[in-house]
């Protein structure tokens, strides 16, 4: 099916700066794409509110790992869900050389820019999600029953088959290609 | 909304979730606010957990970070069932309280956002991104409630803390139930201040104290 919206999960952390990035990058996202994009709230997810779990059974998701623990690619390999893509913000880190900074109650200038740049990929991505004739997203359900919660030995980045798309862009490589990344025919 | 019957009550004393006789003096405490996106209230619950935590206790509390906890980060881990949390929920969906149900380890107490609203007048404003002023306000009111029950644990040395093992075996996620924060059975220890009555009394278990 063609992918009216796409679910956008910042990493819903609270205690890095970096967690501070990728939740600006999803307000960001909102502003930019309006009605394209819905910023997935983990907290209401695992809580069990139904239109979250619509949200990312229906639309393709896009993943904004923070940091090295990959928890928001971590969740979604606990519900058994494949995201459609997922961004790695430590590679976006190192080849901007843009940081997060120090603050967490409102991000420093660097950190600021970080999270536009964050927003600018995911945004492209978007659009190839939304505008490619070819781009096909199929219906996933969540299974979150019998988990075993806190299981850090798990490698998620492996357990989601993830390969590298470009610096810091991944996906599972049994989901559809990324238009604009991955094929030629989208020029955004 | 997903309903369950399918046993999310907190199983205090279930093989999975066993409650540890070790009695402590409490060093620091766990401050677990919501941390949603959607909606402004959880962005106030975050910002008045950086209060806390940076100006009005710092070094004394410890921020729990939910992603981390599910990924299974150590310290995560070791700061909610190691020490006393106190849960910021910022709506009536409760999603603080709702995952501490879920993991078997009862908050010591519980900051209500939508009480704070009522007794203060303030309101959350409508910006996300940035708290507009009036939010700014509302967090700072949040803050002070959640640093007043934190030093108070802090300072008691009668405050009776045990730790407790988090349930992480045989979990389900994504399913809504009420059952789970209803077990808590919260008493009101004052305007937006609760605990759960099975937990140890805060000040409301001074006479002539508040």
């Amino acid at each position: 099916m063609s992918v009216d919206k796409v679910a956008i999960y910042p990493c819903g952390g609270i205690g890095l700066h970096v967690s501070c990035v990728t939740r600006l990058a999803g307000y960001l996202l909102e502003e930019l794409l309006k009605s394209e994009v819905e910023t997935l709230d983990m907290h209401r997810l695992i809580r069990g509110l139904s239109d979250e779990i619509e949200l990312i059974e229906r639309f393709p998701t896009i993943i904004l790992d923070g940091c090295a623990h990959q928890c928001g690619s971590n969740l979604f390999r606990l519900l058994r869900i494949k995201p459609a893509a997922r961004i790695y913000i430590p590679e976006i880190i190192a080849e901007t050389g843009l940081y997060p900074g120090r603050a967490r109650k409102v991000l420093e200038d660097s950190g600021q820019r970080l999270a536009r740049e964050v927003a600018r990929r995911a945004a492209r991505m978007v659009k190839g999600m939304r505008e490619s004739p070819n781009y096909h997203y199929t219906l996933q359900k969540i299974n979150a029953v019998g988990l075993i919660l806190c299981d850090y030995e798990v490698d998620a980045e492996e357990a989601l088959g993830y390969i590298k798309i470009a610096p810091g862009v991944y996906r599972p490589k049994e989901m559809n290609s990324l238009p604009g990344l991955e094929e030629k025919e989208i020029q955004l | 909304m997903r309903n369950s019957s399918l046993g999310l009550l907190p199983e205090y004393l279930s093989p999975g979730c066993k409650e540890v006789e070790v009695l402590l003096a409490v060093k620091r405490i766990c401050i677990f606010p919501c941390g949603g996106m959607k909606k402004v209230e959880a962005t106030v619950a975050r910002i008045a957990s950086y209060i806390v935590n940076e100006e009005l206790l710092p070094g004394k509390t410890m921020l729990m970070c939910v992603p981390a906890f599910l990924r299974g980060v150590e310290e995560d881990i070791l700061m909610v069932e190691n020490n006393p949390t106190v849960v910021i929920d910022c709506h009536g969906e409760s999603c603080g309280s709702g995952l501490m149900a879920l993991i078997g380890i009862p908050p010591a107490a519980r900051i209500y956002i939508p009480d704070v609203v009522s007794q203060t007048g303030l309101t959350t404003g409508r910006n996300r991104q940035v708290l507009d002023a009036v939010g700014e306000k509302l967090a700072q009111e949040v803050a002070k409630r959640v640093s007043k029950v934190a030093q108070w644990m802090l300072d008691n040395p009668n405050y009776n803390y045990q730790t407790r093992k988090a349930k992480l075996l045989n979990q389900r996620l994504c399913e809504f139930s009420d059952q789970a924060i209803e077990s808590f059975d919260y008493i009101q220890v004052e305007p937006a201040i609760y605990r759960p009555k099975f937990m140890p009394p805060l000040w409301d278990g001074i006479s002539g104290i508040s």
